[in-house]
């Protein structure tokens, strides 16, 4: 009681003293702050003619600081893999849950597990659930949703959207149909073939950075590609491939995880 | 007096809640006794900061950053870095959200409990003897081979 | 051809900030890949690369020590610097670099034997962890960029939880742990560069440097300096921060800690000394003020983490509490804030990933033979593991501070800088915590040397004993990846202190005179 009493004391005291500090902050809105006009004005004007996209936040993000992209899609795949290393593959809990899983099977070589029988298990992430209702309205969404995914990534860069959206979406139809069938889900990747999945999309980025700096010109400048377009195009051609990375990793790290938590959802109803 | 509310709160107002919301999560955080809200504190925590950067962001009559041919002057939009960091922000913290959920489902597993006072005590002590890890199968491990070695030897080899 | 190899040698020549990172991050990602195909691929490939950001970080130091103002500014994708994020090269920050790569380096040879027999999964996402923690690591020393710290200090954290959750069981709490406190403190660090950006609206360091020197009386400049030294303090275990520290490095993964204690708690400090002393300046009242804190704060930790060092048996524990007490030598130093004093700061930062890097790899291997971490089972220890000893002896003179190892001349500068301050309370700290030092670290040494032997379980009798005849004969005490980086890092620390007159006069002179 006492350390919660002084806890409470000192973050009192700092946030009395962040709120007093707000007296010194540029007012909200006003379009004359510092943070608005020193460099924020450069990239407004001059985001179409150097990147070629009309969506500043997409060029600003892609191009102008497309390297603390490059390492965000990066730890999209760190946080994936993080998640797959402690859940899926755990031989030493394989071997206590012999009593569960009894068969384990190599799918492209990772160690997976399967139930002896599904429908012992009290899960409900591992049946498919739902009746005819869901399973109809799913069919109808999950197409329509990964083609909407598809627009989002070609139209990021010119409109609202772009990779990460583009991933999640993706991903959304993939779950939906694992959420819906089961394990007997006709389109379904192993956890531990979603990550490396998710590292070739993340090196994918690498790499047009790599076709920038081979042909001479630095790190992630896409006007250096070699390709035999114009500067405008290139960057265009520059954003897409980079946000093509990104989709491809942010869809399978989130099907990664997905695939890790299924693997071990059950364990928190026993005992 | 609702005007001079709505004044300083649409001037500065907004840092300050920001501001309580993020000490408020902090508190939280360290008070808290399970694991399960600590991370959710965390998350609250985080969209605290993602706010605050955007209030920095915005301009009185703004559009969105999206050129749209008809607006013309810089002034006229949002100034787009407060949202390009933030988004790479709000990934950041989604994949650290990740992470922590995967660790309180394997420290559900290991010690049956996500309560701090249960994992301090010898409650989750207890369970931790029953199974053994990595390192503790080591020292186990240790115990068979003395075990062994006493066998051979006749003797106990903690007595050197 | 040989046009062809020159060509490549121009544009490594003149790529060199960020093939430094680059390289083991396109290694990372691909790891996976390669591990599926051949498990061994992907680790040699990693090490590979590891090994290239070493030599990159070398030539980068000798390449920035001759150029003009000893600085390189690299510019990523061409869009120059308020604009773009740039790398900001200068001697103190390419020879961390290079510490970091070579310890890196070392932690995957050395991690070979402990992922022999793991599936291609574990290994290949293990060497993955390895390389985005060093890409993370030597990024957040390289940037000059604020935001760009932040996306590098995330993956670096991120990576390392992972690798403190792969230590087995017990490290599963500690991992938890050490995420929220670093949450917390990434979250203070965005708060702070949140209102620095307010101030100036820039995100680029020399940038925001220049910017800030006319607004050093706002009071927001208090806010800031607290959310850096909270941010930087929790990141770098400093004293009142540390309660993550000493769980996550005694149960983190034992081919990983190495890198984890030797290099992860040095970068944030090295990025305090840059806020204060390179962006903010130190001739202004409230650096002053914020330095002083900081080391007060350190003081204060390096008599905590001493006396608390002396309560354990627990060997990984001891270090990590002594790395408390170490890290406060670092925050006195940022804390005496004269030449002499920061000097002294970054020598330790260098030596002690030296020492720390070397303990831990002794422990490491003591573990995989004996599986024992306990000081009082290490009784004649220096007749089975030799080297191993050599280096632990090594490790514990250069933390106590005997001449001709590093650790007695980034003390000493840490003394002359406090004589120079007349801050003479701070010169007694340090002969009392080198003394609790002494009384820890030679209880150690007593307990190999002089100890009675202890019985202990064999890895080799044991291995003998199952597979008979057939067993492999061992020449060496540890298999030879796991001997070669303890007997560097034994040498290293001896060699830290012969060679430490250069790199005060050739890197943190040339670097340091410009602050002062």
């Amino acid at each position: 009681m006492k350390y919660k009493i002084l806890t409470l004391v000192v973050l009192i005291i700092l946030c009395g003293a962040f709120c007093a500090g707000t007296a010194y902050l540029p007012e909200i809105g006003d379009p004359q702050s510092v943070p608005n006009n020193h460099i924020s004005d450069y990239y407004i004007e001059h985001s179409e003619e150097d990147t070629a996209s009309p969506n500043i936040v997409s060029g600003t993000l892609a191009d102008y600081r497309g390297y603390d992209t490059m390492y965000e899609t990066s730890v999209m795949f760190v946080s994936g893999l993080v998640v797959t290393l402690l859940l899926a593959v755990n031989q030493k809990k394989d071997q206590q849950k012999k009593r569960k899983y009894d068969v384990t099977e190599k799918v492209m070589g990772a160690e997976l597990l399967r139930p002896v029988e599904t429908s012992k298990l009290k899960g409900i992430m591992n049946h498919p659930f739902g009746g005819i209702i869901i399973d109809v309205s799913a069919r109808l969404i999950v197409p329509f949703s990964m083609m909407y995914a598809m627009y989002v990534l070609a139209a990021g860069e010119a409109s609202p959207g772009g990779g990460f959206q583009a991933g999640a979406v993706l991903a959304l139809g993939m779950v939906l149909g694992r959420l819906m069938k089961g394990e007997k889900a006709s389109f379904k990747i192993p956890g531990a073939v979603a990550v490396l999945l998710a590292g070739i999309g993340a090196f994918f980025y690498v790499f047009t950075g790599w076709l920038s700096l081979f042909n001479g010109g630095m790190f992630l400048e896409y006007g250096a590609m070699p390709f035999p377009i114009s500067y405008h195009h290139l960057h265009e051609a520059g954003i897409f491939m980079i946000e093509a990375g990104v989709t491809l990793c942010v869809m399978m790290t989130i099907v990664g995880i997905m695939e890790a938590l299924l693997k071990r959802e059950d364990f928190e109803e026993k005992d | 007096m609702l005007e001079t509310v709505n004044t300083f709160l649409a001037a500065r107002g907004i840092y300050c809640l920001v501001f309580i919301l993020f000490f408020l999560a902090v508190y939280g955080m360290i008070t808290c006794k399970n694991y399960m809200k600590k991370m959710m504190c965390m998350n609250v925590m985080q969209v605290a900061v993602i706010l605050f950067f955007l209030c920095f962001a915005q301009k009185r009559g703004g559009v969105i950053p999206i050129l749209d041919g008809v607006t013309e002057a810089a002034s006229g939009y949002l100034n787009p870095i407060p949202h390009a960091l933030m988004l790479t922000a709000i990934v950041v913290s989604l994949g650290t959200t990740g992470v922590a959920l995967a660790l309180l489902m394997r420290m559900t597993e290991e010690y049956g409990s996500v309560e701090e006072d249960d994992l301090l005590s010898g409650k989750a002590r207890k369970k931790k003897e029953e199974s053994a890890d990595e390192a503790d199968e080591a020292e186990a491990e240790k115990e068979a081979e003395k075990e062994e070695t006493a066998d051979v030897t006749g003797k106990d080899p903690d007595e050197t | 051809m040989r046009h062809d190899r020159e060509v490549l040698l121009i544009m490594i020549m003149n790529h060199l900030p960020v093939l430094a990172v680059v390289v083991p991050l396109s290694a990372a990602l691909l790891s996976l890949l390669l591990s599926r195909i051949n498990k061994n691929l992907g680790k040699a490939v990693v090490i590979l690369s590891l090994v290239f950001a070493f030599l990159d970080a070398v030539g980068l130091t000798a390449q920035v020590l001759q150029a003009e103002g000893h600085l390189i500014r690299y510019a990523m994708g061409n869009w120059d610097a308020p604009i773009g994020i740039e790398f900001y090269v200068d001697p103190i920050n390419a020879l961390l670099a290079c510490f970091i790569t070579f310890i890196a380096m070392c932690a995957s040879i050395y991690s070979l034997s402990f992922l022999k027999d793991r599936e291609w999964l574990q290994s290949g996402g293990y060497y993955t962890l390895i390389a985005l923690l060093t890409v993370g690591l030597v990024g957040m020393t390289l940037t000059g960029d604020v935001f760009n710290l932040y996306v590098y200090l995330e993956i670096s954290s991120l990576s390392c939880y992972g690798l403190i959750a792969l230590g087995g069981k017990r490290s599963i709490p500690a991992a938890f742990r050490y995420l929220l406190i670093g949450t917390i403190g990434a979250s203070f660090y965005l708060l702070g560069i949140g209102l620095m950006y307010a101030m100036t609206g820039s995100l680029n360091m020399a940038d925001m440097g220049e910017l800030l020197q006319s607004q050093m009386d706002n009071p927001l400049m208090y806010l800031v300096c607290a959310s850096l030294i909270g941010a930087f303090g929790i990141k770098m275990a400093q004293f009142p921060f540390h309660a993550w520290q000493p769980d996550a490095y005694a149960y983190s993964h034992p081919g990983a800690s190495p890198l984890i204690s030797g290099a992860m708690s040095k970068v944030p400090a090295l990025a305090m000394i840059r806020f204060f002393f390179f962006i903010f300046g130190v001739q202004n009242l409230v650096i002053v003020d914020a330095t002083r804190l900081i080391g007060i704060l350190g003081a204060l930790g390096m008599i905590f983490g001493s006396v608390m060092a002396l309560n354990q048996t627990d060997f990984r524990r001891m270090l990590a509490y002594s790395s408390v007490a170490q890290l406060g030598y670092i925050a006195l130093g940022i804390g005496i804030g004269n030449l002499y004093g920061v000097t002294g700061s970054y020598l330790h930062i260098l030596n002690h990933l030296f020492m720390k890097g070397g303990l831990f790899f002794a422990i490491g291997a003591i573990q995989y033979r004996f599986g024992i971490v306990n000081i009082n089972q290490f009784g004649q220890l220096h007749k089975k593991m030799p080297f191993t000893c050599f280096t632990i002896t090594m490790g514990a003179l250069a933390m106590v501070g005997i001449p001709p190892t590093g650790g007695f001349f980034s003390k000493w500068y840490l003394m002359m800088g406090a004589m120079d301050k007349h801050l003479y309370i701070y010169m007694a700290v340090l002969v009392l915590s080198s003394l609790l030092n002494a009384i820890y670290f030679l209880r150690v040494l007593e307990k190999i040397f002089i100890a009675p032997e202890a019985r202990l379980a064999d890895r080799f009798d044991k291995e003998a004993r199952r597979d008979g005849a057939a067993a492999k004969k061992h020449f060496l005490e540890v298999p030879a990846v796991m001997l070669v980086p303890i007997v560097v890092f034994g040498i290293g620390i001896v060699a830290m202190g012969i060679f430490n007159s250069q790199i005060v006069e050739f890197v943190a002179q040339t670097a340091l005179k410009g602050v002062f």
